[in-house]
């Protein structure tokens, strides 16, 4: 009994709990449109593109390395999948295990320049944004890529007994990312690693492997973040990728505060992301879809729940 | 008039711990007196409450005659008091010019001039004498130049025959040409009627330099006399305290084994000019030294953190040229740093996670149980006498001797066969202190080898079977369990003190 109090906390759940709020709300303020199995179906698929992301975000930012070239890098694999799908006419299945190692590209150079030359993560990443930013366009001559084959849009974007293939990618990759992170050893050296890089390195942990398997992580959710973007989208979009930048950190941060304050976790992102998309969700249906409503949300929303956690902290250290 | 600061009857306690009790210091016009003491005496105690840092339980300062309040480090630079920390407080990064600048304020300008700026440096670092590039950054300077210039910097105001100069053991890092070099620059000022005060427990550079010396020991003022005619000999003494017969009682027989579990040749790194020792399994094994003697790099350089220049150490029959932290560990060699919170402990991990960080891993494969690990770690923290139930909490809540078990505690399961421990026990009260020698002593009964560097000598005496004392880099004296239970702290401090020389003389006479 004791025990399932300490689990359902208030300090480490609050996410939980105002996420039910919201739900309360939408469903008294516009009960008609928001209580509906669409709802929740859009609610899912639109967070999990952002879901990926952040699960591979949560690796890397773990281990320490702060990763700035995520979203480009998806973007870029997206643009890569529609070149390869419809110029190239290649199939799916190697269409996507070329996008998938593209990203793990990214994530290796990130970790060579940072464990090889030395650089900080965030001037390493933001270099590496900007060339891929670069590849984006070169490729695309900043137009959409249209034609993109029918066969891939329905092998990304279909069902699978009633539920969104992108949908059950996201589950995957977050009980992938929860395993990994929480309940193997590579995981608990990456937040060491993270945590006090040179207590860990005098504890015999090899920090830069660390840092290696955090960029890997989040190279590698790029790549399939990209696939699943190329899939949603249904054309090769140059500007996609990068507006995943923010609501991944916002809720990556948001999520810090959660389950396990202090740590980025991956449940907490899961919380966050929900938590932002329920919100946003309903305040369209509601009548309010402008884009600045829902940017103005996430922002605010980021911003009290950290500030939150900030205060707690200060007040129960003394 | 003479002095120009008088501190009469301190006294400061630290809870039951008195580190200063009843001390009297003059510091006199034009004189150089050195304020000398071993590791603890109370020396940097003092110079702490004279520049607001500490407030004494008694006591008075006067400068000048006037009365200076306690604890307010305005008015002591008000009143013409400069100190030189050990870090000296120069920005590394800045260049010299700007590190003279720095602190400066700037009111009423509108325009900050690099010109007027470069003018003032150049004539202070004349007037001071020294012969740098002043739009270096200071980080280019030898370690002379950046003690000149600290010199310099605290100075920048003028100086006149009203002030004092306190240097907190200015040459600890410096090799002895260098020291001369610095010492001009103190004569020089001191003709010019500054008063300065000098703490060291180098004793060669004390007698050298000063004029006077006053000496603590265990917070006492026991001595202030003239340096002439004054012997190092005679220092050591008054330093040390007469020795006395008592021998220190002693819990463990040592373990008769041949078995060397590390050895380590020629090793050169950092102020260190060559290592040689063997490590036997059961062994305790103390390294002793001044500050600069090598001391603060041995264990670093001995796990491979720092790199060293040269020479070798075995392991397991494996000879290597060089080490990395986790090669060290693979070999179950196992480092406690000194400075616990940031290279030690991962603060905001819980006991259990801190516990198991050095071999994470529960039965199952490819499933680390967190109720199996915490069960594991439960277990251990037992061993060591750290509450149990406390295994959730971050281990930043424990005391520092609470921290410092539960490290000893990832490494004996670990299964480390050799432990190399810097300052195991600093900032530790005296009961968190057995409790980490007991977790020590028992490690080292079923074998595991232990090397403990160490300031504390009484430490060093009571837990070792053998210690080496560094001096200006190397080995001077390998002391061991008999001269350590003839001698006591007293052979040791002398050893360390002044390297070789005095303390054969001591050691002999037993």
């Amino acid at each position: 009994m004791h025990r399932v109090a300490d689990k359902l906390e208030f300090r480490r759940l609050s996410g939980l709990y105002i996420l039910a709020l919201f739900i309360l709300i939408f469903a008294l303020w516009i009960p008609d449109t928001f209580l509906r199995v669409s709802t929740l179906k859009n609610i899912l698929t639109a967070q999990s593109i952002t879901g990926v992301l952040s699960v591979g975000l949560v690796c890397a930012m773990a281990a320490g390395a702060f990763d700035l070239s995520f979203a480009q890098a998806a973007g870029t694999g997206s643009i890569l999948a529609a070149i390869l799908t419809a110029s190239f006419h290649m199939n799916v299945v190697l269409t996507v295990v070329i996008v998938i190692a593209f990203g793990a590209v990214v994530g290796v150079v990130n970790s060579l320049l940072v464990n090889r030359i030395g650089l900080s993560s965030i001037v390493a990443t933001l270099g590496t944004s900007s060339v891929l930013l670069a590849i984006d366009e070169r490729l695309t001559n900043e137009n959409y890529i249209a034609g993109i084959p029918r066969s891939f849009v329905t092998a990304v974007n279909g069902t699978i007994i009633g539920i969104p293939e992108v949908v059950i990618i996201m589950v995957a990759v977050v009980l992938l990312g929860w395993y990994v992170m929480v309940h193997t050893p590579p995981g608990r050296r990456m937040y060491a690693t993270g945590h006090s890089s040179e207590a860990a390195r005098l504890a015999g942990v090899r920090t830069s492997r660390s840092i290696l398997y955090g960029f890997l992580a989040s190279g590698l959710a790029a790549g399939v973040a990209g696939v699943m973007l190329l899939g949603v989208v249904g054309t090769g979009d140059p500007t996609a990728g990068p507006s995943y930048l923010l609501p991944v950190f916002a809720a990556l941060f948001l999520g810090s505060t959660q389950v396990h304050p202090g740590r980025f976790n991956v449940w907490g992102t899961v919380i966050g992301i929900f938590l932002l998309g329920v919100g946003v969700q309903g305040l369209q249906l509601a009548g309010y879809s402008d884009q600045w409503i829902s940017d103005l949300f996430n922002g605010v929303a980021l911003l009290l729940a950290t500030a939150f956690a900030v205060r707690n902290r200060t007040v129960s250290a003394h | 008039m003479n002095n120009v600061l008088k501190l009469e009857g301190v006294t400061k306690s630290f809870g039951a711990y008195k580190a200063l009790d009843d001390v009297s210091v003059d510091f006199r016009r034009g004189e150089v007196h050195g304020i000398l003491g071993v590791n603890g005496s109370g020396k940097s105690t003092l110079l702490k409450c004279v520049a607001g840092y500490h407030v004494p339980d008694s006591g008075k300062a006067f400068v000048s005659g006037s009365e200076l309040p306690w604890g307010s480090p305005e008015a002591a630079a008000k009143h013409g008091i400069r100190f030189i920390h050990q870090d000296l407080g120069l920005v590394n990064e800045l260049s010299v010019i700007d590190n003279l600048a720095l602190g400066t304020t700037y009111e009423g300008r509108a325009w900050i001039s690099d010109r007027r700026e470069r003018k003032r440096a150049l004539q202070l670092l004349r007037q001071v004498g020294i012969d740098v590039d002043p739009l270096a950054p200071v980080s280019q300077l030898t370690k002379t130049e950046q003690t000149m210039l600290a010199v310099a910097r605290a100075m920048r105001n003028g100086f006149s025959e009203n002030d004092v100069l306190l240097l907190d053991e200015p040459t600890a890092s410096l090799s002895s040409g260098e020291v001369r070099i610095l010492f001009e620059l103190l004569r020089s000022l001191s003709r010019r009627g500054v008063a300065i005060g000098f703490v060291s427990h180098r004793l060669r550079e004390v007698l050298e330099i000063c004029d006077r010396v006053s000496v603590l020991r265990n917070g006492r003022c026991v001595a202030s006399r003239y340096t002439d005619g004054l012997s190092e000999k005679e220092l050591v003494d008054l330093l040390v305290g007469v020795p006395l017969s008592e021998v220190y009682g002693r819990k463990k027989e040592p373990v008769a084994s041949p078995r060397v579990l590390l050895e380590v040749h020629g090793l050169c790194g950092g102020a260190l000019h060559r290592l040689d020792l063997r490590l036997h399994e059961g062994e305790v094994l103390g390294i002793a030294g001044l500050d600069g003697s090598g001391r603060e790099q041995v264990s670093r350089l001995l796990v491979g953190a720092d790199a060293w220049e040269s020479g070798h150490i075995v392991l397991d029959g494996k000879t290597f040229d060089r080490l990395n932290p986790d090669v060290t560990v693979q070999h179950k060699v196992a480092y406690v740093p000194a400075d616990r919170k940031s290279h030690s402990i991962l603060p905001g991990f819980s006991l259990r996670e801190n516990v198991t960080l050095a071999r994470i891993g529960t039965r199952r494969k490819g499933w680390l149980s967190i109720r199996d690990e915490k069960r594991d770690s439960a277990h251990w923290l037992d061993r060591v006498h750290v509450d149990q139930r406390n295994v959730e909490l971050p281990i930043s809540l424990l005391s520092g001797g609470n921290q410092q078990r539960v490290v000893i505690a990832r490494w004996l399961r670990f299964g480390a066969r050799v432990m190399v421990l810097d300052e195991p026990t600093q900032g530790v009260d005296v009961a968190g202190r057995s409790a980490i020698y007991d977790c020590l002593s028992d490690a080292s009964r079923v074998g595991t080898g232990l090397i403990i560097v160490s300031t504390d000598s009484e430490e060093l005496v009571s837990v070792c079977d053998r210690v080496l004392v560094l001096f200006e880099g190397r080995v001077a004296l390998d002391l061991d369990r008999d001269a350590l239970l003839a001698g006591g702290t007293h052979v040791l401090d002398r050893a360390i003190l002044s390297g070789a020389n005095q303390a054969e003389g001591v050691t002999g006479a037993y």
